[in-house]
């Protein structure tokens, strides 16, 4: 049962205050999971340490060739953001398909980050990128590979007494295309069935680069890098993205398989039946798109 | 059309914020209830130990069956199981606390030692006869028959035959309040507030259950948070806890399901397994049709008997079929209870008989609307119970829909539109529906009418207002009879100690059944005002009018006095403007002796609809959108046409959720799907346009020839879906809902038979749907 409820003013003090209660401690920001899960008996906390309100976490900037976002942006100001718009317009893609309008004006990018949901959207774009995060304690602050920071199934290597403050987006060349794209089972207030990020540059009508993140159907959204080679140099067509469509398959059941996950059930073998068309069918919407 | 249409009486107070929910209201020391539910499907209680819930400071008691005055007993749902628990979520023990988190705590602390029994979770299974009943000698709940003419007569005389199974599931209501219930004690017995479709038969039971006189039990229905046909058995039960609390502590107490409780503990909507054959002349007229369905009733008896009553009426859709046999049971499982859901046993059978009839013109290469006119019902047309029909708005309603399709050349701009990657497609569905209860049941309702001596006026009625608009029907109906406008007229939420009973809001019945017995209770006003006026003007009665607050002589209209001063006139002479009004329906009739009810006339009337679906179908997710959705229904009369187009509108959005998202995930007997997260309601990007038609074909019986809609609204989106899903993708799709998964192998299916390029960058136009061949079910077509 809940016990206290404290609201520090500063960083240090929030990592204080859950260095000092430990494991009886939740830190909650937006609320958007942390109450879910309260209300699953998913976590019993004794203490919760509110940081919404803390100040400097909802910056969005530039810095160089990355893009700085707080953890304390919420969704809602991802895609209100015109800097993130005109950088990452995938993300604000994905911001716009995440909940319910009351989950995107509460719900925070560093919730989202932390809580790992294998199926959320503003990973699966993060996670195409060459991205880092910072997690800070009351001795200082380390920064990680988003891609060492999640580990699992909404498992990350986060302390129980750090907080996440910050995001960095390394960007990718200028004049890469990208998209994000989700299958649900309705049109608002839906998790993802599947969703894929997708990112192509092009250069005199030939993919230099090409990066593909899959997401909700592994432990964590995944790159597809098998299918990433394959497009690299490439001429783009119909062929090739469907021949690309087929490697994201057998590289996901691969990687299902020595994930342990189980495929058999209905969901799963939907999931890999649509997936190879889903890919084709985003590359080319990528593709067409204007840069 | 219709009347003028009028604001509805309970919206304002809900906008503004000041409607009384009963979570709302406040009580002095008021004890929380909550419940301990058994987590076994089937099983033996074999201890309860409440010793350590007992002991958590601020825990009251901890109660059993045992503690209840009547043993419960007999099929159906106890308010706390005896000894055996028969699904997940029957109750097993109730504590009160000071808190609700204390009540939580103790709930979780009170250990129950089960002997795990073997469960039945498939009504097929449960029909074996090795499978041990459930109740009593039998897990057949309820068995109806029909059986006209000659059927394998028919079939070897048929040039069409189609052999084909369908399947619906168990869906929740979706209201946005859970079940809730305050009793307090009184110095004579409870005053219990619940939000309920059936006040007054909740009162009744309560009081049975607890021992107590009806008129000890006070009831008082705070304003209700949706129904759509829930709070009928779940709030009987939880009102009877929360009484039971209250009897035994000498305190108020407030139960109050979360969302989770709800939809583990409270009922579903039945899920049905058809089959139906059809033979049919290659004109397109059907000789026989042979349907056997099962439905699964779940743990207890509920109303399974009625519903599958609807079903077995209904089974054959608005056709004529000279040779007919029906075989509807009910069966128990120990699933999750199913009870009433709007629709009440229709929107399964009109399911089936909607998709196999759009097949069968397929077959035949007829046109969907043709085929439906070919055997549908005209006036005096035989029904599969032999009825004989009266005022058949059948063919008024595909009328009006054909006509709005034909001259809405957008709808068709709208199928040529294919986006890449996807398809569009147009479906129809048509019913008929049979008014209010039916099948030999008491169904009456009556009405208080009190015009006060300024000639304001206040109504008492039994009728629970369930946001369906029902106090603002009574309103238009008393405003007309007396000439008067509905701004004089106010009225009283329901209260047992002086509201009739207005029996239950189900079965579409409040506009009828409380509509006829306010137009009684006006017409009485009406006879005594009119002798006033006679008597100052001097004017025979019959040339006297009621018109714009005026009653006044049709030959000189200046000639009159204003309704004021008749009600003044009439309290002058010592007399009271008093009206009561109480009606009965028609004689209707079944055979519960047998269960054939091959010559009955179950109800007194029918309604119609015809609706129409455009849908988008996404080639690669399965992803359904409905781009639109057309829906004509006969109303008799519309008394507020806006409330019937917002009736339409709500009934389609419930019917889109049947259709394509809401499902229950159920496994031996555990809900998976707890909550709004994962239990899947339309949200509203997924109901687009709604164009509700109104027709009228006056009722033999409703007041001014209305007719009731809530639940016909609802019935047949669902197949006007599925036979759109059919035309876009040239598969056909059995079972409900369309999920993305299920719409995924119909169009492999189609893709398989070359039907449908799956090209990403090609727009191409529709399949001809008459060239496509039809996958699924086996079939066996002669020509």
């Amino acid at each position: 049962m809940i016990r206290s409820f404290l609201r520090p003013v500063t960083i240090y003090d929030a990592c204080q205050q859950m260095r000092d209660h430990g494991e009886n401690a939740v830190l909650v920001a937006g609320a958007t999971h942390v109450v879910n899960e309260l209300h699953r008996g998913l976590i019993n906390p004794s203490v919760l340490v509110d940081i919404y309100r803390l100040n400097g976490l909802d910056v969005i900037c530039m810095e160089g060739e990355e893009l700085m976002l707080g953890s304390l942006v919420t969704i809602s100001e991802l895609i209100a953001s015109s800097v993130v718009r005109q950088f990452v317009p995938a993300l604000c893609q994905a911001a716009q398909s995440v909940g319910g309008k009351q989950r995107r004006n509460r719900g925070t990018l560093g919730g989202s980050i932390v809580h790992a949901d294998p199926g959320d959207e503003i990973l699966s774009v993060l996670s195409a990128f060459d991205c880092c995060v910072v997690l800070k304690d009351i001795e200082g602050e380390r920064v990680l590979d988003l891609r060492e920071f999640i580990s699992g199934i909404r498992q990350t290597t986060i302390r129980n007494d750090e907080i996440l403050t910050e995001v960095r987006i390394r960007l990718p060349e200028r004049g890469s295309r990208m998209s994000f794209r989700k299958v649900s089972r309705r049109n608002a207030s839906s998790s993802s069935v599947m969703n894929l990020t997708c990112l192509l540059l092009l250069k005199d009508n030939r993919i230099v680069c090409a990066r593909l993140a899959l997401g909700s159907v592994l432990t964590k959204a995944h790159r597809m890098s098998d299918a990433e080679v394959l497009l690299a140099q490439k001429k783009p067509s119909r062929t090739l993205f469907e021949k690309a469509g087929s490697l994201v398959l057998n590289q996901a059941l691969q990687e299902a398989e020595s994930e342990g996950l189980g495929i058999v059930d209905s969901v799963g073998s939907y999931k890999f039946s649509l997936m190879p068309h889903f890919v084709a069918q985003v590359l080319t919407e990528t593709w067409e798109r204007k840069e | 059309m219709g009347l003028k249409s009028c604001v509805r009486d309970d919206v304002l107070a809900k906008v503004r914020g000041q409607a009384g929910y009963a979570d709302d209201l406040h009580f002095e020391d008021l004890l929380h209830m909550k419940m301990v539910r058994s987590p076994h499907a089937h099983a033996r209680v074999i201890d309860i130990d409440d010793s350590q819930a007992r002991a958590l400071p601020g825990v009251i008691g901890v109660y059993t069956a045992r503690d209840l005055p009547i043993k419960p007993s007999g099929p159906d749902r106890p308010v706390l199981a005896w000894d055996t628990v028969r699904y997940i979520g029957d109750g097993v023990a109730l504590v009160a606390a000071e808190t609700e988190l204390v009540a939580e705590e103790a709930a979780r602390l009170v250990k129950v030692k089960y002997q795990v029994l073997q469960g039945i979770f498939d009504p097929e299974v449960s029909l074996h006869e090795e499978a041990k009943p459930i109740h009593g000698e039998s897990n057949v709940v309820s068995h109806w028959r029909i059986d006209r003419g000659d059927v394998d007569k028919a079939f070897v005389l048929s040039d069409v035959i189609l052999d084909r199974e369908y399947s619906t599931h168990a869906v929740y209501h979706g209201h946005m309040e859970t079940e809730v219930a305050v009793a307090q004690p009184t110095a004579t017995g409870l005053t219990i507030f619940c939000p309920s479709k059936m006040p007054t038969i909740v009162r009744n039971a309560v009081a049975f259950i607890l021992g107590l006189k009806q008129n000890q039990v006070r009831m008082i229905q705070p304003v209700i948070g949706g129904s759509f046909g829930a709070k009928g058995p779940d709030a009987i039960i939880l009102a009877a806890r929360v009484g039971l609390v209250a009897l035994l502590t000498g305190r108020a107490c407030k139960g109050i399901y979360s969302r989770q409780e709800s939809i583990i503990e409270g009922t579903k909507r039945h899920p049905f397994r058809m089959k139906y054959k059809v033979g049919a002349t290659r004109d397109g007229r059907i000789n026989a049709m042979d349907i056997c369905i099962l439905a699964d009733a779940g743990a207890y008896r509920n109303e399974t008997p009625r519903v599958t009553a609807r079903a077995v009426v209904e089974a054959a859709g608005p056709y004529v079929v000279p040779n007919l046999k029906v075989d509807v049971k009910g069966v128990y499982t120990n699933q999750v209870n199913s009870d009433a859901v709007r629709g009440f046993g229709s929107p399964q059978v009109d399911f089936a008989s909607e998709l196999l009839i759009s097949e069968l013109a397929e077959v035949l290469g007829i046109d969907s609307f043709k085929i439906r006119r070919i055997n549908g019902f005209k006036e005096g047309s035989l029904s599969a119970t032999g009825q004989k029909m009266t005022a058949v708005g059948l063919d008024d309603c595909l009328d009006a829909l054909e006509k709005y399709l034909d001259n809405n050349s957008g709808i068709k701009e709208m199928m040529n539109e294919n986006q890449i990657g996807k398809r569009r497609g147009i479906g129809i569905a048509c019913m008929f529906r049979g008014e209010s209860k039916g099948a030999a049941a008491v169904d009456t309702a009556g009405v208080n009418i009190q015009v006060q001596p300024d000639a304001s006026i206040v109504v008492y009625s039994g009728l629970a207002e369930v946001g369906q608009g029902g106090y603002t029907i009574l309103k238009c109906v008393i405003a007309k009879v007396l000439g008067i406008g509905e701004e004089r007229i106010v009225v009283s939420p329901y209260d047992s100690c002086y509201c009739p009973d207005g029996g239950p809001t189900v079965a579409s019945r409040g506009t009828v059944t409380s509509g006829n017995a306010a137009r009684l209770a006006a017409e009485a006003i009406r006879e005594k005002l009119s002798k006033v006026a006679v008597a100052k003007l001097s004017v025979p009665l019959e040339s006297l009018v009621f018109k714009e607050g005026r009653i006044f002589d049709r030959g000189n209209p200046t000639l009159g006095l204003s309704f004021e001063n008749a009600v003044h006139a009439v309290y002058e002479a010592g007399d009271h403007a008093y009206g009561y009004g109480w009606w009965s329906a028609p004689e209707t009739t079944w055979n519960y002796e047998t269960g054939d009810v091959s010559e009955c006339a179950p109800y007194f009337s029918y309604v119609y609809g015809a609706n129409a679906a455009a849908v988008e179908v996404d080639l690669v997710s399965g992803k359904v959108d409905v781009l639109k959705i057309v829906a004509a229904h006969d109303v008799g009369f519309a008394l507020n046409p806006a409330e019937v187009k917002n009736q339409i509108m709500g009934g389609v959005g419930m019917g889109i959720g049947y259709a394509l998202t809401e499902d229950l995930d159920i496994e031996e007997g555990r809900i998976r799907n707890d909550n709004y997260d994962c239990y899947l309601l339309p949200t509203s990007l997924d109901i687009q346009e709604v164009v509700p038609l109104i027709v009228e074909r006056a009722g033999p019986e409703g007041p001014l020839g209305a007719k009731g809609l809530g639940e016909p609204a609802t019935c047949i989106v669902a197949p006007a879906i599925l036979n759109a899903i059919a035309n876009a993708i040239g598969c056909r799709l059995y079972d409900l809902p369309a999920n993305l998964e299920r719409v995924r192998s119909g169009i492999e299916a189609a893709k398989e038979l070359s039907q449908i390029d799956l090209s990403l960058n090609r727009r191409e136009d529709c399949p001809d749907i008459s060239k496509v061949s039809i996958e699924g079910n086996e079939r066996e077509v002669r020509i």
